[in-house]
C-alpha cells in the first residue's frame, strides 16, 4: 500500500507540470547532447555471449511497443534526431561526406608503422579465429584479425566496408585497415601470455605464433593479409545491452530498446546483413570531454557482416530467421520441409571474398539478426525512416567507393558486392521510405516552408500532390486554431498573433502519412524547430 | 485475481495501474518537459542528476556468472584437450555394447609433417572391452604420402547372431563373444587432392567364445558349424589389399553436395586350418545433392561387400557381410542378417528445421545373400522412418532415427552421422568395426 501511494503521489507529481509545460524550449532543437554528468565511477563488467543468446531468445527483454502500446523513439532531439553526443554524431546524410572521407572512416590516418618490427603483446588462439594484438613503433596498440583460410579476403574485406558504413552512419566505430606482411615483420614481446588449444594458460612462443599464422590464408606472393583495428581510446568498461540502461552510468537516462539510433541499427544492420548485431559486439568506454569522464559506446567487431561469418562464408539461413526460430519450426516440421523459406532461395556468386551475400532474395521487412534485439523489434515506421534516409543518401558511387577500400583482389567480388549492396539499399528505401511521408530537411528559405521530398528524389512513391495546412500552436496547452487562409508552404508570418505554427503536410488523399513541422516566430523570423510525422 | 507487477526501474516494482511503467518511460524519455525547467538542457540534466542520485551498478546473475565462467576457465577446451593429452573417451564401441567410457592418450607432434599417436581404452555397461593404439601420419612428403597403423585387442561378449542368409529368424536370436586382436598399417600416396590411393596389410589373431547373455541362447548351442562356419574353431588371418577412395564432399562433416567413393579389395588367408582362404570386395558410393541453399540434402549411398571364397573354402560367420541396425537397415535389430555378400541402399531427404536442428525422413534397403550373383535389387529388406539431426555450430554430433521395418520400430540415440566415414584400409575391413 505505501508503495503504491508512493508511485501515485510522483506520477502526480510528474503530470502536473506536464499539463502546463512548453512543447518546445527556447533551445530546441538540440543538436548535441548537454554535457555529460561525470561518470567516472562506472565500473567494468562483462556479459556472456551464451547468456545473452538465451536470455534474449527466450525472454522478452526490455519494454516492447505492441498492439496497445506505442512508444516513440527516445534520445532524440523535436526534430526527430539522435543527437551529437555519446551514441551518435551527425555525419553523411547530414553533411555529405566526400569520397575520401568515406574511405578514410573513423580516422583513416593513423596505420601501424611500417618501420620496425610489429610486436605481439597478447594472443588468442579460440579455436578458428585467431588473432593477436601488436604494438607498432609508435606504440600504439592495434587488434588483428584474419581471414578464414578457405575465404581470403572475406572476414578482412567484409570488416572494412562495413566498419566505413556504420560510421558514416553516425556511430562510433574502431579504426580499422588492412595490413599485408611476412611473418618475418612479427617479434614476440617478452611474458606473452597464451592460452592454448587446449585451453591452458601459458607463455606464448615463436611456434605458437607460427602456428596460428599457419591458419590463415596467404597471398600469392606469400604475403599474409590481415585487418587491424587501433585501440579504442578510453577505458573499456564492458559493452552496452540493448534494452534498458546502465545503472552506473548517471547518462544514460533513456532505456536502450527506445533509442533512435539502436532501433534504427536494425535496418543498418539488414543492409549489412550484420548478423552478429548485439552485445557482445559493442564496447562502452570511459572518455575524457566536455569537463567530465563519461561513457562513450561503439560497435565493434563487424566481421560477420556481409557474405562473411568471421570463421567461414554466411549460409542461407543468417539474416533469414534465429538461432532459434521457434515459430519457423514447427512448420518446417510440419511439411516435411516441403514450406521453403524465403531466404533458402539464395544463389550465392562463389566468389570466397564475397562468401554468403546477394541481394535478390532480401526482404528488408523480414531481415533478423542471429537472436531477437529488443531495440531492433521496436522500431516503428518514424525510426524506419530515420534510418532508411541515411542508407538511400549514399549514391552508386558511394557505395563503390567504400567497398573499394577491401581491396579485393578480383574485381568482379569487388563488382558484385557493390551491386548487392546498392540493390538492398534500394529495396530498403521501397520498403520504409514509403511508411511515411517521406519529407525530410525542412527548413524556411524566403517566406517558404521548404523540405526535401525523398520519395520523389528517390523516385519511391511520389505520387499525388501535397497539401498543407497551417495552425497557430499554443506551445503551453499544444492546442492548434486552423489558419483558414493559409493553403500552400508560404509561411503565415503576419497577423497570427502566435509565436509558434504548425503545418501540417500530406500527400494526395493519404491523410494518415501526415508530416507536422513546428515553427517558431520572431518577429518575422520563422524556424524549424519540431516535426511530428503520423502514419 | 491475477496481479500485475510492473516494474519501474531495474530495481523496484509496483504493483499500480498497468500504464503507469509506461507513462513513466513516455515521460522520460520523449523529452517532454516535465519538471519545470527552462531548457531542454536543464531537463536533460536534471534527468542525469536523478539517475545520479540512484546510480549503481547492474548485478549480473548467477547462471550468467556461472557461464563466464565456465567460458573464461575454457572449460570445453581443457576437457576436450584432457589433461597432458590424458582424456576420457565416451562411446565409440560397437552398436549395443551399452554406455561405454575409458582412458584415452592423444600425442601430437609436428615430426614428418604432423603426426598423431593415440592409445586408449574402454570398457562398456555390457563389460565390452577394447584396447586401441593408432598412429596416423597424413602428412608426409607435403600431404602427398600418408601412413596410418592401427592395433585392437577387443573382447566384445554378447554379439547378436540370428543364423545364416536372408531368411534367418528374429526369433533365433543367440549370441557369442568375439575376442581378437588385430594389427594394421596403411599407406597411401594422394596424387591429386580429392584421390587417396593406398594398400594396407594387417593380421588377425580371432577367437570366439560362447555369449553371456542370459536373455539368450550362445551361438553354439543353437548353430552348428556346417551351418555357421567357423563357429566350432577359429583361425587367424593375415589380411591385404589395395584401396581407393575419391572424395570431393563440399564439407566432410556436414556434406551437402558431392561424393565420396570407397573401393578396398582384400585377401584373407587363413593362418591356422586352411579352410577360410576368401577375398572381400567393399564399394560404397555416397552422392549428395543440396538445393535451396543447401537447406536441403538428398544423400544416397550404395554399398555392396561381396566375398569369393576358393574352392573347399568358407567366409567363417564372424567374417561374413552384417547388415541391421543404426548405421544400415534401421528398422532391424543390429547385426540381424549375415552371410556372405550384403548390398545396401539408403537414401535421405534432409532439411533444416533450426540452426541447430535437420530433419530427415529416410529409406533403407538391403540384404545380405550367399551367392555373388545375386548382387541385384530384388528381395531386399526395407525400412523407413524420421530422423532428427542436432548440430552444434554447424556440425552434427548427435542424431535421432525411429524407424520402422517389418520386425518393428527402432529408436536410435546415437553420437555419430549415419554415414559414418571409416576410415579405408584392412583396419576398417572388419564385419565388426
Amino acid at each position: 500500500m505505501k508503495e503504491t501511494l508512493l508511485n501515485f503521489a510522483l506520477l502526480l507529481a510528474m503530470i502536473t507540470p506536464l499539463t502546463a509545460a512548453d512543447k518546445f524550449y527556447s533551445d530546441d532543437p538540440l543538436q548535441h547532447e548537454p554535457p555529460p554528468r561525470d561518470a567516472a565511477g562506472v565500473k567494468g563488467r562483462k556479459l556472456n555471449d551464451y547468456y545473452d543468446l538465451v536470455e534474449n531468445s527466450f525472454k522478452k527483454r526490455g519494454q516492447r511497443n505492441s498492439a496497445k502500446v506505442t512508444i516513440r523513439a527516445g534520445g532524440v532531439n523535436t526534430l526527430g534526431e539522435p543527437m551529437d553526443g555519446a551514441w551518435y554524431t551527425h555525419r553523411h546524410y547530414f553533411n555529405t561526406m566526400t569520397l575520401e572521407q568515406l574511405q578514410l572512416g573513423a580516422n583513416g590516418k593513423n596505420p601501424p608503422a611500417t618501420d620496425g618490427p610489429w610486436t605481439v603483446v597478447s594472443a588468442k588462439s579460440e579455436g578458428i579465429s585467431p588473432g593477436f594484438v601488436m604494438t607498432d613503433s609508435k606504440n600504439d596498440k592495434y587488434f588483428v584479425k584474419f581471414d578464414p583460410i578457405a575465404y581470403p579476403e572475406l572476414a578482412t574485406g567484409a570488416e572494412m566496408i562495413s566498419a566505413r558504413f556504420l560510421y558514416a552512419l553516425g556511430y562510433h566505430v574502431p579504426d580499422y585497415y588492412l595490413i599485408r606482411f611476412t611473418p618475418q615483420k612479427l617479434a614476440l614481446a617478452k611474458d606473452v601470455e597464451f592460452r592454448d588449444s587446449a585451453g591452458r594458460k601459458r607463455a606464448m612462443t615463436r611456434q605458437d605464433l607460427d602456428d596460428l599464422l599457419a591458419k590463415v590464408p596467404k597471398t600469392t606472393d606469400g604475403q599474409i593479409r590481415g585487418i587491424v583495428s587501433l585501440q579504442i581510446a578510453g577505458k573499456p568498461v564492458g559493452p552496452f545491452k540493448y534494452f534498458g540502461t546502465r545503472g552506473d552510468d548517471p547518462n544514460d537516462i533513456v532505456p536502450h530498446e527506445h533509442r533512435r539510433e539502436l532501433r534504427g541499427l536494425g535496418i543498418f544492420a539488414a543492409w549489412l546483413d550484420h548478423n552478429d548485431s548485439r552485445s557482445i559486439n559493442s564496447l562502452d568506454t570511459l572518455v575524457q570531454g566536455d569537463g567530465s569522464t563519461y561513457i562513450r559506446h561503439h560497435l565493434i567487431d563487424f566481421g560477420s557482416t556481409l557474405g562473411s561469418l568471421s570463421t567461414s562464408a554466411k549460409t542461407a539461413r543468417s539474416g533469414g530467421e534465429y538461432y532459434l526460430d521457434f515459430k519457423a519450426a514447427p512448420k518446417q516440421i510440419g511439411t516435411l520441409g516441403f514450406a521453403v523459406p524465403y531466404w533458402a532461395h539464395a544463389h550465392y556468386p562463389g566468389y570466397p571474398s564475397v562468401g554468403g551475400f546477394e541481394a535478390e532474395t532480401f526482404e528488408p521487412d523480414k531481415w533478423v539478426p542471429d537472436y531477437p534485439n529488443p531495440a531492433f523489434l521496436n522500431r516503428l515506421p518514424d525510426d524506419e525512416f530515420w534510418a532508411a534516409k541515411q542508407i538511400m543518401a549514399f549514391t552508386d558511387e558511394q557505395v563503390r567507393a567504400i567497398v573499394k577500400i577491401a581491396q579485393f583482389s578480383d574485381p568482379s567480388a569487388e563488382r558484385f558486392v557493390g551491386d548487392a549492396l546498392i540493390t538492398r539499399r534500394d529495396k530498403i528505401g521501397r520498403v520504409f521510405l514509403t511508411r511515411v511521408l517521406p519529407l525530410d530537411r525542412f527548413a524556411v528559405d524566403n517566406g517558404q516552408i521548404v523540405f526535401h521530398d525523398l520519395g520523389q528524389e528517390h523516385g519511391i512513391g511520389a505520387e499525388g500532390g501535397l497539401h498543407v495546412t497551417w495552425s497557430r500552436f499554443d506551445n503551453k496547452t499544444g492546442e492548434r486554431t486552423p489558419i483558414a487562409t493559409a493553403q500552400d508552404f508560404h509561411v503565415p508570418v503576419a497577423g497570427t498573433g502566435s509565436s509558434y505554427l504548425a503545418a501540417n503536410i500530406w500527400r494526395g488523399d493519404d491523410t494518415a502519412k501526415a508530416v507536422t513541422v513546428f515553427l517558431r516566430l520572431t518577429g518575422t523570423q520563422a524556424e524549424v524547430v519540431g516535426v511530428d510525422r503520423t502514419w | 485475481m491475477k496481479k500485475n507487477r510492473y516494474r519501474l526501474s531495474g530495481e523496484r516494482s509496483c504493483r499500480f495501474f498497468p500504464y503507469f511503467r509506461v507513462a513513466m518511460t513516455f515521460m522520460s524519455i520523449c523529452g517532454l518537459p516535465c519538471m519545470g525547467q527552462e531548457t531542454r538542457t536543464e531537463e536533460i540534466e536534471q534527468q542525469q542528476k536523478n539517475k545520479a542520485a540512484t546510480a549503481k551498478p547492474d548485478e549480473t546473475g548467477k547462471v550468467e556468472k556461472a557461464l563466464t565462467w565456465f567460458e573464461d576457465g575454457h572449460t570445453v577446451e581443457r576437457l576436450t584437450a584432457g589433461y597432458h593429452g590424458l582424456n576420457v573417451r565416451l562411446g565409440g564401441l560397437v552398436q549395443g555394447s551399452g554406455f561405454a567410457l575409458g582412458p584415452e592418450y592423444r600425442l601430437r607432434t609436428k615430426y614428418l609433417g604432423g603426426n598423431t599417436l593415440v592409445a586408449g581404452a574402454q570398457l562398456s555397461t555390457k563389460l565390452y572391452q577394447k584396447y586401441y593404439t593408432r598412429w596416423a601420419m597424413p602428412n608426409l612428403a607435403g600431404g602427398h604420402i600418408f601412413f596410418d597403423f592401427n592395433g585392437a585387442p577387443r573382447n566384445y561378449s554378447q554379439i547378436d547372431y540370428f543364423g545364416p542368409g536372408p531368411h534367418s529368424s528374429k526369433n533365433n536370436r543367440t549370441d557369442y563373444r568375439l575376442e581378437d586382436t588385430t594389427v594394421d598399417a596403411s599407406l597411401g600416396v594422394k596424387p591429386v587432392k580429392k584421390l587417396n590411393l593406398g594398400g594396407s596389410a594387417g593380421y588377425v589373431w580371432m577367437n570366439i567364445g560362447p555369449g553371456t547373455s542370459d536373455e539368450f541362447p550362445s551361438t553354439d548351442k543353437i548353430f552348428p558349424p556346417n551351418i555357421t562356419p567357423g563357429i566350432d574353431s577359429q583361425t587367424n588371418f593375415l589380411r591385404y589389399g589395395p584401396y581407393a577412395r575419391f572424395d570431393y564432399l563440399d564439407n566432410p562433416e556436414t556434406p551437402a553436395n558431392g561424393g565420396l567413393y570407397t573401393f578396398e579389395y582384400t585377401w584373407y588367408q587363413d593362418q591356422k586350418l586352411n579352410l577360410h582362404n576368401f577375398r572381400r570386395i567393399d564399394a560404397e558410393i555416397q552422392q549428395y545433392f543440396g538445393f535451396f541453399a543447401d537447406t536441403r540434402v538428398i544423400a544416397l549411398r550404395a554399398k555392396a561387400t561381396l566375398t569369393d571364397a576358393d574352392r573347399g573354402q568358407t567366409v567363417p560367420f564372424y567374417m561374413q557381410s552384417i547388415l541391421g541396425g543404426s548405421e544400415d537397415l534401421r528398422g532391424f535389430l543390429p547385426f540381424r542378417f549375415y552371410d556372405n555378400n550384403s548390398f545396401l541402399l539408403n537414401a535421405e531427404y534432409r532439411w533444416h528445421v533450426l540452426s541447430v536442428m535437420d530433419m530427415a525422413v529416410f529409406a533403407d534397403g538391403g540384404k545380405v545373400f550367399p551367392r555373388r550373383g545375386e548382387l541385384n535389387f530384388s528381395h531386399l529388406e526395407g525400412d523407413g522412418g524420421i530422423g532428427f539431426r542436432f548440430n552444434y555450430q554447424g556440425r552434427p554430433f548427435m542424431r535421432i532415427d525411429i524407424a520402422g521395418s517389418r520386425e518393428g520400430f527402432r529408436f536410435w540415440f546415437k553420437f555419430n552421422d549415419i554415414f559414418v566415414r571409416h576410415p579405408v584400409g584392412t583396419a576398417s575391413a572388419q564385419p565388426i568395426f
